[in-house]
C-alpha cells in the first residue's frame, strides 16, 4: 500500500519535464570535450573511451533522478548519507586498495572512493545543520560545523589523501561562508592558518614538502619530480591560441606528459585547443554549471525556511530558486562524484581542476 | 534579566546570502581571470618557447654514418678495406637479465673479460631499450653457433656491420696504420659534430693523417621520437658523403721485398722516388698485425706487444734516431766542395790515426795504418776518416751543420704521418742550449764522420740521399699520391709538396761526391763492392757503421749489457741507377754489424727488387 503511495509520489516527479537547459547543455558540452580529449589522449585505447561514456551515462541517469528530489527531501537525508560515507571511510584502512593511499573500496562492481561522497555529503550536512540554527551562526553552531567538516577530513588526510582532504573541507567551510558567518571569524581564522602554516612545515610528509618546492620551482629537479610540471607547462604553452588541433598534440601523443589520459588530461586539452579552448572550458566549467551552485546548500534552506511543497503544488518564485539552485549543486556534485569516484580518467582532472570553490559559486542572474 | 532571544529572520538571511554570494562570483570571477591570463602567459606570450621545447622534445636528429674511405697503393691494390662483418648486439630491456643471459651465452660463445668489461662501461651509459654491442667480428662458426639457438635468446641479435680489414696485415702496419674505436682522448680531440654516430677513428699512421678526409661528412636524418627515445618516423634525411679514397705512392711488391731482403733482422728501410719525394715502401722491422687494433685488442696481446722482443710497434722510420756514421760523409764531402774548402782533386794523407795540435788523443781510421792519400772519391769510396776530421776541422761544426741542414738533417721533412722525430743535427749553440756546456773541438772532428752528436731517422737519411741523386732538388717525401672521392669520379693527383730550390750550386761538386758513391760499390776498393757483383745497373752507395744505439723514442737500453756486435747498427744509403736514379734508399740493421757486411747485401736485394723486378 504503501508502495503505492511511494510510486504516485516519485513517478511524477522523476517524469516532470522540468530541466534547467543551460546547464544541462554545459554538462553536455563538458562530457563532449571530456571524451574527445580522452580519444585524443587514449590513443588506440578504444575501451577507455567506451568505459568513460558509459560513466557519463550512469551520471547522467543519477543526475537527473537526484534532480527529482526535493531540496527538504535531500535535506532529510543529509545525516545519512554523511553517516553512511564516514562508515564507509572508516572501512577503507581495512578494506581499502590503492597505489598511494589506501583508498579505495572494492564494491565488486566498481570502485568507490568514499572521500568522494563525503564531497557532497560534508557541504550538505553543514548546510542542513546551519538551516535549523539562528544566522549568522554562532560559536556552538560554528563548533558543530567544525566537528562535521573536520572529521571527514581528518580521515581522509590520514590516509593520506591531503588533496582529497582539502577539498572536502573547503567545500563544507563555504557553506558557512554563504550561511553568514562574520567577517572576523573569517579573518580570525584566515590569519591564524597563515601563520600555522609555517608550523606545519615539519610534520609535512617528505612527499608533500617536495611537491610543494616543485611547485615553487620545477627546474630544481627537470627529470625527477619536476618532469610532470615541466612537461605539462611545455604541452600547454606549446598549444598556443588555437592549439595544434584535435589529435594532433605531440606531448601526450608521444607520452612526454605523464599520465596524460588521468591527471594531465587537461595539458592535453590545451595542447590541443589553446588558449581559446582552456580558457572557454575552465570559465564554463566555472560559472557555467557551478551557477546552480551550492547556493542551495546553504541560500536555498535559508530563504525558504518553511517551505514543504512538492513539485505538484504552485511553485513560489523563490522555491523555483531553491529547487534549482538545490538541483543544480546536486547534479554537479553527482556528475563530479560519477566522473572521479568511479575512478574516471576524465573525471579526475576535472577534479583537481575543479575544487570546491567552483562548486560553491553563487547562481547569479 | 531576561535573555535576548535570538530569531531566524529569513528576510535578512537572504539578503546576507545574496551578499555572500556576490562576493563569492567575485573572487571566483577573479581567479578564473587569473587562470585565464596564466594561460595567455604560456601560451599566447610564451607560445613560441615552450614550442621551441616540445619540438626539441619529440624531433631528434640521427647521424648517418659515412662510409669511410679505402686505402690503395700506387697500383690500385687496396691497403685498407670495409669488409661486412657480424657483431652480437642486445638490448637490455628486450633481455631482461643480462647477466644470465651472458652465462648462457658464454658456453658455446667465448666472451673474454675485455669484451664484457667495456660491455658493462657502455651499458651503464645507455637506455634499457637501447642497441649494445656484447661482440665484435663474430666468426661464421659463432654466427652459426648462435643462429641454432637463437631462440633462447631473446633481446640479442646477430647484426651486419662494416669493419676495417687490413688486407696485408703486419706488412704495411706502419705506414697505413689502424683505425679504433673513438676513446676518450679522441672525443676531446675531435669535432663532436663531425663524428656524430661514428664508432672508429684512425689511431695511427696514414688512417690517423688523412683521418678528415677518408671519414668523409656525417649526414643526419631528423626522427620524430617518443619520451622513452623510440624512433616512431623519419621526418626528413641528408645523406652522409663517403670518405675520399686515398692511393699512395707506395709499392706493395717492393714493400714485400724490402722486408724480405731483411730475412727477418730487425731494423728500418725507406725507399724514395727521387724525382717526386714519393715514398715507394718503408718498412720498420719486426712490425705486426693492425688488425686486432680495429675492433680493441685484448689487454693481455696489447701487453705482449709492448714487451716483445724489438718492440713491434715502434715505428724505426719516423722515431728511431739512429746516428749515421760514415752514410753522412758524402754530405760533408760535399760541404767542403760547395763551401770552397776542397777541391776533388785535393788529397788528404792517411796514417791511420789523426791528432788534434796538442792533444793526445788519436782519431783513428778504420783500417790499421791508414789509407794512404786519398782525394775526395777515394776517401768515400774507402770511407777514409781522416779525409773527413781535417775536413770537419776546416769547415767547424756551425758552417758544417748549416750545410747538412739543406739536406734536412735536424728537421722534420714534412711526410704525412704524424709524430715524426727530427733527430739532432748539433751545433755550438744546441749544446749551448740542451746541455749548457761549451763545445769542444774534438767534436767538431768526430762530427765530421757522423759520430758525436749526431742523430738522424732513416727517414732523414733516405730524403738527404734521395736529394743527391735528384740532382740537389729536395722533394719533401710523402705517402699520399692520388685520390678519389666515390668510385664514380675521376681519380685525381693529390698537391705535390712545393718544389725547393736546389740546395747544391755546382753540379760538378754533385757529380765528385756520386762517383765516390759509385766507387763504394763498383770500385775496386770500394768498401761494398762485394755488393755490387753481377749489378747490371750502377749503384751510388754509402756504408756506415755506428756505435752505439740512440733512440729518440722512449726506448733505453743499457749499452753494457749489449754485445759490441749488438751495440753496431749496420747502415746503408743508395740510389740507382746512379745516371739516371729511379729509387733512393736508406736502411738500418739493428745490431747488424758492420754496413758493407750486413746491410749492403740488403740494400741490393732491394734494389733489384725495384730495378730488376725480379720480385714474382
Amino acid at each position: 500500500m504503501s508502495l503505492v503511495l511511494l510510486a504516485r509520489r516519485w513517478i511524477p516527479r522523476l517524469l516532470t519535464p522540468r530541466v534547467d537547459v543551460p546547464l544541462f547543455l554545459a554538462l553536455l558540452m563538458l562530457a563532449g570535450v571530456g571524451l574527445m580529449t580522452l580519444h585524443s589522449a587514449a590513443v588506440g585505447d578504444a575501451g577507455l573511451l567506451q568505459a568513460q561514456a558509459m560513466r557519463f551515462g550512469f551520471g547522467f541517469v543519477v543526475l537527473w533522478v537526484i534532480s527529482r528530489i526535493p531540496p527538504q527531501q535531500l535535506r532529510l537525508w543529509a545525516p545519512w548519507l554523511f553517516a553512511l560515507s564516514v562508515v564507509l571511510l572508516l572501512l577503507v584502512p581495512f578494506l581499502g586498495t590503492g597505489r598511494s593511499a589506501r583508498s579505495w573500496l572494492n564494491l565488486g562492481f566498481f570502485y568507490l572512493q568514499p572521500a568522494e561522497l563525503l564531497k557532497l555529503a560534508v557541504p550538505l550536512l553543514v548546510a542542513s545543520w546551519l538551516h535549523s540554527q539562528v544566522l549568522p551562526p554562532r560559536l556552538g553552531a560554528l563548533l558543530v560545523s567544525a566537528v562535521i567538516i573536520g572529521l571527514p577530513t581528518a580521515l581522509i588526510a590520514i590516509q593520506p589523501d591531503l588533496g582529497t582532504a582539502l577539498v572536502v573541507a573547503a567545500s563544507g567551510a563555504f557553506v558557512v561562508f554563504f550561511a553568514g558567518i562574520q567577517w572576523r571569524w573569517i579573518f580570525g581564522l584566515g590569519s591564524a592558518a597563515l601563520l600555522a602554516a609555517p608550523l606545519a612545515w615539519p610534520f609535512l610528509r617528505e612527499y608533500h614538502r617536495n611537491r610543494f618546492m616543485t611547485f615553487l620551482n620545477p627546474e630544481a629537479d627537470p627529470l625527477g619530480v619536476g618532469w610532470n610540471i615541466i612537461q605539462s607547462k611545455i604541452a600547454v604553452g606549446s598549444g598556443g591560441l588555437f592549439g595544434k588541433g584535435w589529435g594532433l598534440g605531440t606531448q601526450s601523443r608521444l607520452d612526454f606528459l605523464p599520465e596524460h589520459t588521468t591527471d594531465f588530461i587537461f595539458s592535453v586539452f590545451a595542447e590541443e585547443f589553446g588558449w581559446v579552448g582552456s580558457v572557454g572550458t575552465s570559465s564554463s566549467r566555472r560559472l557555467r554549471s557551478a551557477r546552480e551552485g551550492c547556493s542551495a546548500k546553504a541560500g536555498g534552506w535559508v530563504r525558504n525556511p518553511v517551505s514543504t511543497s512538492c513539485p505538484n503544488t504552485p511553485p513560489t518564485s523563490s522555491f523555483r530558486y531553491l529547487r534549482k539552485s538545490l538541483a543544480g549543486s546536486v547534479c554537479w556534485r553527482c556528475w563530479v562524484f560519477t566522473c572521479s569516484s568511479l575512478a574516471a580518467a576524465c573525471g579526475s582532472s576535472l577534479k583537481r581542476e575543479t575544487p570546491s570553490r567552483a562548486s560553491s559559486v553563487a547562481r547569479w542572474r | 534579566m531576561r535573555q535576548r532571544v535570538r530569531l531566524k529572520n529569513a528576510i535578512q538571511d537572504a539578503q546576507r546570502f545574496r551578499r555572500r554570494a556576490a562576493i563569492a562570483f567575485v573572487v571566483v570571477t577573479l581567479a578564473v581571470l587569473a587562470l585565464a591570463g596564466r594561460f595567455a602567459w604560456l601560451q599566447i606570450i610564451q607560445h613560441a618557447e615552450y614550442v621551441t621545447r616540445a619540438d626539441s622534445n619529440r624531433i631528434r636528429t640521427l647521424p648517418i654514418v659515412p662510409a669511410r674511405g679505402l686505402i690503395f697503393d700506387r697500383k690500385g691494390r687496396l691497403l685498407a678495406d670495409n669488409v661486412p662483418a657480424y657483431r652480437l648486439e642486445l638490448v637490455p630491456e628486450a633481455v631482461g637479465d643480462v647477466d644470465a643471459a651472458i652465462q648462457r651465452l658464454r658456453e658455446f660463445l667465448p666472451l673474454d673479460e675485455d669484451e664484457l668489461a667495456r660491455f658493462q662501461s657502455q651499458r651503464k651509459a645507455q637506455r634499457r631499450f637501447q642497441s649494445l654491442p656484447l661482440k665484435f667480428r663474430l666468426t661464421e662458426a659463432e654466427v652459426a653457433a648462435f643462429a641454432v639457438r637463437r631462440h633462447l635468446f631473446p633481446g640479442m641479435e646477430v647484426v651486419p656491420y662494416l669493419t676495417r680489414r687490413y688486407p696485408y696485415g703486419e706488412l704495411l702496419a706502419h705506414v697505413v696504420g689502424y683505425v679504433g674505436r673513438i676513446d676518450e682522448a679522441d672525443l676531446e680531440r675531435l669535432d663532436a659534430a663531425a663524428y656524430r654516430g661514428a664508432t672508429h677513428v684512425g689511431k695511427s699512421g696514414i688512417e690517423r693523417y688523412y683521418e678528415e678526409r677518408l671519414h668523409g661528412h656525417v649526414g643526419s636524418e631528423r626522427v620524430e621520437v617518443n619520451a622513452e627515445g623510440r624512433v616512431l618516423r623519419v621526418l626528413d634525411r641528408e645523406l652522409a658523403v663517403s670518405g675520399e679514397h686515398l692511393y699512395l705512392s707506395i709499392d706493395i711488391d717492393l714493400q714485400q721485398a724490402m722486408v724480405e731482403a731483411f730475412a727477418g733482422q730487425y731494423g728500418t728501410a725507406v725507399a724514395i722516388q727521387p724525382s717526386t719525394g714519393e715514398v715507394l715502401g718503408m718498412v720498420s722491422l719486426p712490425s705486426y698485425d693492425p688488425n686486432p687494433f680495429v675492433n680493441g685488442i685484448g689487454r693481455q696481446a696489447y701487453a705482449d706487444l709492448l714487451t716483445a722482443p724489438g718492440r713491434p710497434l715502434f715505428n724505426r722510420v719516423l722515431l728511431g734516431g739512429y746516428e749515421p756514421g760514415s752514410t753522412l760523409k758524402p754530405f760533408v764531402g760535399l760541404a767542403g766542395l760547395e763551401l770552397g774548402l776542397r777541391t776533388p782533386q785535393d788529397t788528404v794523407f792517411s796514417s791511420g790515426a789523426f791528432r788534434l795540435p796538442g792533444q793526445e788523443r788519436e782519431y783513428r781510421d778504420w783500417k790499421a795504418g791508414g789509407h794512404g792519400t786519398v782525394n775526395l772519391r777515394e776517401a768515400i769510396a774507402q770511407s777514409v776518416n781522416t779525409y773527413f776530421y781535417t775536413l770537419a776541422m776546416d769547415l767547424g761544426i756551425d758552417r758544417m751543420s748549416g750545410y747538412l741542414q739543406r739536406f734536412g738533417f735536424g728537421e722534420p721533412t714534412g711526410i704525412d704521418l704524424l709524430g715524426e722525430a727530427v733527430g739532432i743535427r748539433p751545433t755550438q749553440a744546441w749544446k749551448r742550449a740542451t746541455r749548457n756546456q761549451a763545445w769542444y773541438p774534438g767534436e767538431t772532428v768526430i762530427a765530421g764522420i757522423g759520430q758525436g752528436f749526431w742523430v738522424a731517422t732513416p727517414l732523414q737519411l733516405a730524403q738527404a740521399t734521395a736529394t743527391l741523386a735528384a740532382g740537389g732538388v729536395r722533394h719533401p717525401p710523402h705517402l699520399l699520391r692520388q685520390t678519389q672521392s666515390g668510385f664514380d669520379a675521376p681519380i685525381l693527383d693529390a698537391p705535390q709538396p712545393p718544389l725547393e730550390a736546389p740546395v747544391v750550386h755546382q753540379v760538378q761538386n754533385l757529380q765528385a761526391v756520386i762517383e765516390g758513391m759509385v766507387a763504394v760499390v763498383h770500385g775496386p776498393t770500394g768498401s761494398a763492392r762485394e755488393m755490387g757483383v753481377g749489378a747490371s745497373y750502377l749503384i751510388a752507395g754509402k756504408t756506415g757503421t755506428a756505435q752505439r744505439v740512440s733512440r729518440i723514442g722512449d726506448e733505453a737500453r743499457d749499452q753494457r749489457t749489449l754485445t759490441q756486435n749488438q751495440r753496431n747498427q749496420a747502415l746503408f744509403i743508395a740510389f740507382a741507377p746512379a745516371e739516371s736514379p729511379t729509387i733512393a734508399l736508406a736502411l738500418v740493421i739493428e745490431g747488424g754489424g758492420s754496413g758493407a757486411r750486413a746491410a749492403a747485401p740488403v740494400a741490393r736485394r732491394i734494389l733489384d727488387a725495384w730495378l730488376e723486378r725480379k720480385t714474382p
